[in-house]
């Protein structure tokens, strides 16, 4: 994707933000004005700023859309989109980003606190290096170990925080 | 009185303890900076976190080292590698690299980490100097000169770090600016965009966003399957040969710092234009500009003396008006704010010792920085030929440690690795993240400063047309805009 199909892409999703924070806003006013806020004037309302904010978004991302589609075309932005999803499967580089960002997810987002922290940095560590075939299977053990624990002896022992 | 500030800050880094964080806190910096992909705004960002429970004379000796050996230690990669350790390095490859092709790595490691000590020391004196004229100049702000002053800050970082695109870096800002507004509101306590989660009511935290931002992208980048780049191998160098060379070009280390410390002042604009601003003014003034690109020791000199000297001067609207002169810099004034200092005009009123410990810290840091990078020199650059799938899934371990430490709360991890998908976003499509970073900073600033002098005013927004520093602020950002969307050229080609 050049950077005018991307302009054309992004400028389509930052619209879409404009709009849902002018909506947003809106309702924050609308909400403000009831008991037992009670703020009937915009001007004070903090509802002005999300509109304002929301307003001007939807300006600027509304010409960096009109840009892009001058120079690239309406039909051929959309189609650049389609083309791009398709590419991105076929990808390897977009296809080990993706697959590296769900391990990282699956570890902050539900390992993490459910068991003890060296046991989630481990498993973390290992199952990431292994994807990315960072070295040998027994040398990701091995710096997996020391660096969970180098961690453990800094912060737990040495700054007395609890790790997560 | 201010003599014995500066003793008692002196006294302070003596301490055995802070000078063994300064030493650990520097030498992280420079191997943090050294190595492609942790800038020193994720360095300052980690580090904050962690000195969470730490004294706060010591929380500050260690973030200002780090801040001081990352922008430093990005010079190793840059010559040795001809890849900068953070951005703020880049122009020092320009001229660093070829010198280590000829064998001379060493001498051009040298000379830039001589460069940025001077860079860094010179910068000290107008932190000492400009922070108490700016902060008195500040106490004559009110509620409108606030807002315009936010909303300047995020416009013209958004217009220099945009690369000829203002139109993106005003987009970043404004994003960043609807971040700042999500949780209680401060005038009325209103919960905005909260979804009812009590977490969202309580903001969006700075630190783990700024890891996100800059941090995550790195790290995912770093699972692109690319093969390590060739090291040239460090040569010998001669210190007493390195603080000549230095001398001799005594005028460019003087123009460069002076270059970095406006350039540091200016919000949002960080090390990195400092360094190529630098660059380019000893090159345009040059007598034999045909050598610059080709290994010329003065383009090393000029560049880190440009970036270092920035780091100064982004501390002072920090320290006076609470606008972060750079990215690292931002991160710094909510590391203050965690250790419960409160930058900006009655900071001189509240805290009159602070300008001058952080000055001294600087001053520490910057030796220490020199000492240091002399030193382990030849033991760091191996840290170059880590690899990275090894070391970035490390940093991710960080990163999360990091964001949890500020409240021991999973969703600060959570949002970290939202605004780090952002941030991804963002340098895919060639979004500044500076200016998102401002806009989550000063929207607060903005935000109250707005509704309070809209209250005063009942509602008109005439006072703002009526108060000289805000008129002053409105000439600017217009002028901006006019320049920015090509309507003064306009106006200039049909005046011809």
């Amino acid at each position: 994707m050049d950077s005018k199909q991307k302009d054309f892409t992004i400028s389509l999703v930052l619209i879409a933000v404009a709009l849902w924070a002018l909506i947003g806003g809106i309702g924050i006013y609308l909400k403000a004005a009831r008991p037992p806020y009670s703020i009937t004037r915009l001007s004070i309302s903090p509802g002005l700023l999300p509109i304002i904010l929301g307003a001007l978004l939807l300006v600027l991302s509304s010409v960096l859309f009109i840009k892009s589609a001058r120079e690239i075309g309406l039909k051929n932005g959309f189609l650049a989109i389609v083309g791009w999803g398709k590419g991105a499967v076929k990808n390897s580089d977009i296809r080990s980003m993706v697959i590296g960002m769900l391990i990282m997810a699956v570890y902050g987002f539900l390992l993490i606190g459910k068991l003890p922290y060296w046991a989630t940095a481990l498993i973390y560590l290992v199952a990431i290096m292994v994807y990315l075939r960072a070295s040998k299977f027994w040398k990701i053990v091995v710096i997996s170990c020391a660096v969970v624990g180098a961690i453990i002896l800094l912060f737990q022992v040495g700054f007395n925080v609890s790790l997560p | 009185m201010a003599f014995t500030y500066l003793g008692q800050a002196v006294a302070t880094v003596f301490a055995p303890l802070n000078i063994l964080v300064l030493m650990l806190s520097v030498g992280s910096g420079l191997v943090m900076g050294m190595l492609p992909g942790l800038s020193a705004t994720m360095a300052i960002a980690l580090l904050t976190g962690l000195t969470y429970n730490f004294p706060t004379q010591t929380a500050l000796i260690a973030l200002l080292g780090i801040y001081v050996g990352s922008i430093s230690g990005g010079c190793q990669s840059a010559i040795l590698l001809n890849i900068p350790g953070t951005p703020a390095s880049a122009a020092t490859a320009l001229d660093g690299h070829p010198m280590a092709r000829r064998g001379e790595g060493g001498f051009a490691i040298s000379l830039a980490t001589t460069a940025s000590m001077f860079g860094t020391l010179l910068s000290v004196i107008f932190v000492l100097t400009l922070t108490p004229f700016l902060t008195k100049l500040a106490l004559k702000f009110a509620s409108w000169e606030f807002f315009l002053l936010s909303i300047f800050g995020i416009m013209i970082c958004g217009a220099l770090t945009a690369q000829g695109n203002a139109l993106k870096g005003w987009i970043a800002g404004i994003l960043g600016l609807l971040v700042s507004v999500i949780g209680l509101d401060t005038v009325d306590t209103f919960a905005r965009f909260s979804f009812g989660s009590v977490n969202m009511m309580s903001g969006i935290q700075l630190i783990p966003v700024m890891i996100g931002l800059f941090g995550f992208p790195e790290i995912v980048r770093s699972f692109k399957k690319e093969e390590n780049p060739e090291l040239v191998p460090l040569s010998k160098f001669d210190i007493r040969k390195n603080f000549r060379t230095i001398l001799k070009h005594w005028v460019a280390v003087i123009r460069s710092a002076f270059i970095g410390v406006g350039v540091g002042i200016i919000p949002g604009v960080g090390e990195d234009t400092g360094g190529w601003l630098s660059y380019w003014a000893s090159k345009s003034t040059s007598k034999d500009p045909e050598s610059f690109g080709t290994g010329n020791e003065l383009g090393v000199i000029s560049a880190e003396t440009g970036n270092n000297a920035c780091i100064g001067g982004a501390i002072i609207p920090v320290l006076s008006l609470a606008v972060p002169g750079s990215a690292p810099a931002a991160v710094l004034l909510a590391a203050f704010l965690m250790h419960g200092y409160r930058p900006g005009p009655l900071l001189m009123t509240e805290s009159p010792s602070f300008v001058y410990n952080v000055s001294v810290y600087l001053f520490a840091s910057s030796f220490m920085m020199w000492l240091l990078a002399m030193i382990i020199a030849r033991g760091t650059v191996r840290i170059l030929r880590i690899e990275k799938k090894i070391l970035m899934p490390v940093v991710f371990l960080l990163c999360v440690v990091g964001s949890y430490l500020i409240n021991y709360n999973f969703f600060d991890v959570k949002v970290m690795f939202v605004f780090g998908l952002i941030g991804l976003a963002l340098s895919a499509t060639n979004f500044p993240a500076a200016p998102f970073l401002l806009g989550v900073i000063l929207g607060p600033m903005a935000d109250s400063n707005l509704r309070r002098g809209l209250r005063l005013s009942d509602g008109s927004f005439l006072p703002m047309f009526k108060r000289p520093i805000s008129v002053f602020f409105l000439i600017i950002i217009l002028g901006m805009i006019l320049a920015q969307t090509g309507v003064l050229k306009k106006l200039k080609r049909g005046k011809k």
